[in-house]
């Protein structure tokens, strides 16, 4: 008996040791996509009043760190590319098991959706991927065996329950981020910087409806009802894209009638005609966002809510604390991004930030006023009508966006600028010799100075309104093809 | 089901946690049920199959043993020729009947005539060949009076479906495995630990060295016209540890699942490629194959005893045998064929060798001497393994004269081998694998067991090893998601 005592207890202690160290090895080898989306909410998953559900077109066009910085609002953007209602359902099924929100966003661009999961056109497979970036993070419960159970056929669903049997394979990948995994500054979001342009959507009156049962309505009203159930607000939304036939409008347009069925709001952007440009603030061919059609977005919905909901503004409250820092790693990476890039019209679609102020200066003659794009981008971040009279004359253009105090200063030709501002003195002059000059804070550097045999077409300086510091400092030089070959260097 | 599935592993330990709580009495009949199912598990129709074939070898046993009461041997040579007749149609008209119609129709093309259309498209059911070898093997045992008839029909339905050997073998025999059906097996640790041990170095033989060579092997041979001459080279050398990895995992996991709950299963293959010759080889590659045509054919057919070319002749067509068994084509008949002259050339030229070694003064018992017949012998064999991995005929002889005449010796430099499927890391991995099997048998060669080495260590290094056992097979095996379950290359035989 002894023995027998003996042995079980060894059993189950080597089981033990082996289950530790398969453990920790499955979190060597497993994706990081997952756990770098989600380490923030399952950090703290208790404290966000606001969370989004959806696709891609939330992914991309809801960025919660903006949400704070504007609004003091708390929010987690929870979606995930191809994500359709039905995963929806179990994202928020397994969410309201750490959370409990004072109001839940839903986006209905997958209602027309009759299966539980998406697949590929071509192909015909499931996209598993895209529900791995969910499913890997979320720790094992009942809750996520059922989403599991609900959403795969039987022999998908292995690769769920125990990842390591998809991702031991990775051994031959792996590399510092594994072992040092890093976190998305972004509270879920993702932002892209790449310009599509793109149609906007078809005009439809609001009651032309598709009121088809789809598999997407069953989950959404399910949801709507778990969230009515729990005593938590939802809001309906359709982010807009670009391309959308009538009959998408359609469908979208049933929102409508799944709204007032449950007595909700339904925030359909598509209705704003004036939200997106949808020139310059899309990012691919699918007609998602980018960057600058996300933060229209995102502060549009900050409105919306901060209107139509009782949703507290935390930047006051000392247990939010740790928001202003997490906004300040979100603040460094998007001028690391910012830094980093070297596409000019990339680079003018990141200036569309209204955390940070900037500097343009585009000398007489440059060439890119023959770039419609870039002028369009330069319009987008806040130039007004004198661009279009420097562009006219072909002279000098100066323009400060000060996001700070919300000013726009714009200096064509000769004119000059003496100005305190937070981020110092500008002082902005042509010399003896015919030369633009721009001073700051007393200092000798010209800004303007090229080292380089050509002359600039762009100089740009870039202030972080939170402290005043000058963040980055480029100068471009446009291809004579006018094609994206343009340099962009340092300043000197 | 697979070994090497999520679902053998849910229901092994079922298997065997009731197994060792249940009564005796009911022991049997729970592993006649979990046989049933692990076969249903693949297709529940060629149940009947097995049914027939168990249900004909155990009446052939049974009047068998009444005619040998009665000293009738006549009735009993028309027993065993009908239990052999009915098995072997069974085999004949699921393995051979395309085979057969194809070839005939070739012969009649010649004359423009076509005798059936070939394409019945039967799907070969999985293991027929073992348990219908397994259970004829019993019908001979019976007329030999070398095993006594079993009148438990039960008892007799587990022995040739018994779930760790049905599908892929070993080809047991009742001598061994039916007596122990009835031996009462209780839980013993030490047992249990060797079982466990020895299906671990069967998952590793299988996941770690098979399945990651198959890339190689596949990506080489599934397009052999753009991979010549080294290629192929690497290619075929690397094929003869995939099979051996995979046939040898296979038995090893079936093994070791056996002794688990007590039963001991005959010892499948044993250093094969330490082999000093080819006929060396057959003796210690899949033994229980080998066996039971030396027993059943080979020794029915004259054996030695009817003169040097009879012997020859016999062994020619237990290899010819041998290699239709593997497959219904001719690329396994020349298998076949090729092994039967291997061994033929080897007796004939005997007489001849040892000239040539008095002549030089050669010491057979030297270690260079030694490795060179063990490196001649493995060209031998893996020359043949060509014949066996080659979709067609055509095929083994067009990489054969690509192996010839492609001159590309710097693929080994360059880092061409790097792009057959497996990164830089997974191939050294992979040759790491392999170089560890090597190892382990020339070790099991000299007498040294790993495995009991490993159970004779102290408690935290006997842990070490096994929990590093398990994080390798699961690190650098090919199993899960991505691998899609491959099927044991066996099962088509």
């Amino acid at each position: 008996m002894k023995k027998t005592l003996k042995v079980i207890v060894r059993c189950i202690l080597f089981i033990c040791v082996l289950a530790v160290v398969l453990g920790k090895t499955a979190s060597v080898v497993g994706r990081k996509e997952s756990y770098s989306k989600y380490a923030d909410y399952y950090d703290r998953p208790e404290e966000f009043d606001v969370l989004f559900f959806g696709t891609s077109h939330v992914l991309r066009g809801v960025f919660p760190m903006e949400l704070w910085n504007d609004y003091g609002i708390v929010s987690y953007n929870m979606s995930n590319n191809a994500e359709t209602l039905a995963e929806s359902y179990w994202v928020l099924r397994n969410t309201l098991d750490y959370s409990s929100p004072e109001l839940v966003v839903i986006d209905l661009y997958k209602i027309s959706m009759n299966e539980k999961i998406g697949r590929d056109e071509e192909t015909g497979e499931l996209f598993k991927e895209y529900l791995h970036d969910y499913m890997d993070a979320l720790p094992m419960s009942w809750t996520k065996l059922q989403a599991i159970w609900d959403l795969l056929p039987p022999g998908d669903r292995m690769e769920f329950l125990f990842d390591f049997s998809l991702y031991h394979e990775r051994w031959s990948l792996l590399g510092k981020e594994d072992f040092d995994p890093v976190k998305s500054p972004e509270k879920g979001a993702e932002g892209y910087a790449e310009i599509v342009s793109t149609t906007g959507p078809v005009e439809l009156a609001t009651d032309v409806r598709n009121e088809e049962n789809t598999l997407g309505k069953y989950y959404l009203e399910k949801m709507i009802e778990l969230c009515q159930k729990k005593g938590i607000e939802v809001l309906l939304t359709c982010i807009p894209y670009g391309g959308i036939t009538e009959e998408d409008r359609e469908w979208i347009n049933s929102g409508y009638t799944i709204a007032e069925k449950y007595g909700i709001s339904y925030a359909n952007m598509l209705e704003e005609e004036e939200l997106i440009n949808y020139s310059i603030d899309c990012s691919d061919s699918n007609s998602h966002l980018n960057v600058s059609g996300g933060r229209k977005v995102t502060e549009y919905l900050g409105a919306y809510m901060t209107e139509h909901y009782e949703i507290p503004d935390r930047r006051n409250q000392k247990n939010c604390a740790e928001w202003f820092a997490d906004y300040q790693n979100y603040m460094e990476e998007k001028l690391h991004l910012l830094s980093a890039e070297a596409d000019i019209y990339k680079y003018l679609l990141l200036l569309n930030d209204q955390s940070m102020s900037c500097c343009c200066y585009i000398r007489a003659g440059s060439r890119i006023y023959d770039d419609q794009l870039a002028i369009e981008l330069l319009h987008n971040t806040g130039s007004d009508k004198r661009l279009e009279e420097a562009r006219i004359k072909n002279e000098d253009y100066l323009v400060l966006f000060d996001n700070y105090t919300g000013q726009v200063y714009e200096f064509v030709g000769d004119e000059t600028f003496e100005r305190n501002v937070q981020f110092g003195l500008f002082e902005y002059d042509t010399d003896e010799n015919g030369e633009k000059q721009l001073h700051i804070e007393f200092s000798k550097d010209n800004y303007l100075t090229d080292s380089t045999e050509r002359p600039s077409d762009l100089h740009v300086l870039v202030f972080n309104n939170a402290n005043g510091e000058m963040v980055d400092k480029a100068r471009f030089i446009m291809a004579e093809s006018m094609t994206r070959k343009e340099i962009k260097m340092q300043a000197d | 089901m697979l070994f090497n599935s999520f679902h053998f592993l849910l229901f092994f330990p079922i298997v065997v946690l009731l197994y060792f709580l249940i009564p005796k009495s009911l022991k049997n009949l729970w592993l006649l049920a979990a046989s049933c199912y692990f076969y249903i598990s693949w297709n529940a129709k060629y149940m009947l199959l097995l049914f027939f074939s168990t249900a004909v070898t155990y009446a052939s046993g049974l009047l068998l043993a009444y005619f040998s009461a009665k000293n009738s041997r006549k009735w009993k040579k028309i027993i065993v020729g009908i239990s052999f007749f009915l098995n072997l149609s069974l085999l004949f008209w699921f393995k051979y009947f395309d085979f057969i119609i194809v070839n005939i129709n070739r012969i009649l093309s010649g004359l423009h005539m076509r005798l059936l259309n070939p394409a019945f498209d039967i799907l070969l059911p999985v293991g027929i060949s073992f348990y219908i070898f397994q259970a004829l093997s019993y019908t001979m045992d019976v007329y030999r009076e070398e095993t006594k008839v079993e009148r438990n029909f039960m008892k007799y339905a587990l022995f040739v479906s018994f779930f760790p050997q049905l599908v892929a073998g070993p080809i047991e025999r009742s001598k061994n495995l039916l007596c122990q059906l009835g031996e009462n097996h209780s839980f013993e640790f030490e047992r249990v630990r060797e079982g466990l041990l020895l299906m671990l170095w069967g998952y590793f033989l299988k996941l770690a060295v098979a399945d990651r060579i198959a890339v190689v092997v596949d990506t080489v041979y599934g397009d052999y016209a753009a991979y010549g001459g080294g290629y192929l080279v690497v290619a075929s050398v690397l094929f003869a540890f995939q099979i051996y990895g995979d046939f040898a995992g296979y038995s090893t996991i079936a093994a070791g699942a056996a002794q688990v709950m007590g039963f001991h299963l005959m010892e499948n293959f044993d250093c094969p490629y330490f082999s000093q010759s080819v006929s060396e080889f057959w003796r210690r590659w899949h033994i229980s194959l080998s066996t039971w045509f030396r027993d059943y054919l080979y020794i029915p057919l004259g054996g030695n005893r009817k003169g040097t070319l009879r012997k020859q002749f016999n062994i020619l067509v237990v290899f010819l045998m041998s290699g239709l068994w593997h497959g219904a084509q001719w690329s396994f008949v020349v298998w076949g064929g090729l092994n039967g002259v291997f061994q033929i050339a080897g007796d004939c030229l005997k007489p001849v060798r040892d000239k040539l070694n008095r002549i030089f003064c050669l010491d057979r018992d030297t270690l260079g001497h030694k490795a060179a017949k063990v490196f001649v012998t493995f060209l031998l064999v893996d020359f043949t393994w060509v014949f066996f991995r080659a979709d067609q005929l055509k095929d083994a002889f067009l990489i054969i004269k690509s192996i010839l005449s492609v001159h590309n010796p710097w693929i080994f430099f360059d880092n061409s081998l790097y792009d057959l499927g497996l990164s830089r890391r997974e191939f050294q991995v992979m040759l790491f694998s392999t170089g560890i099997l090597l190892v382990s048998d020339f070790l099991k060669y000299r007498g040294i067991r790993i495995r009991k080495v490993i159970v004779q260590q102290e408690l935290w290094c006997r842990w070490l090893c096994y929990i590093s056992a398990v994080m390798f097979v699961l690190l650098f095996g090919v199993w899960g998601s991505a691998y899609n379950e491959s099927s044991f290359i066996y099962f088509q035989f």
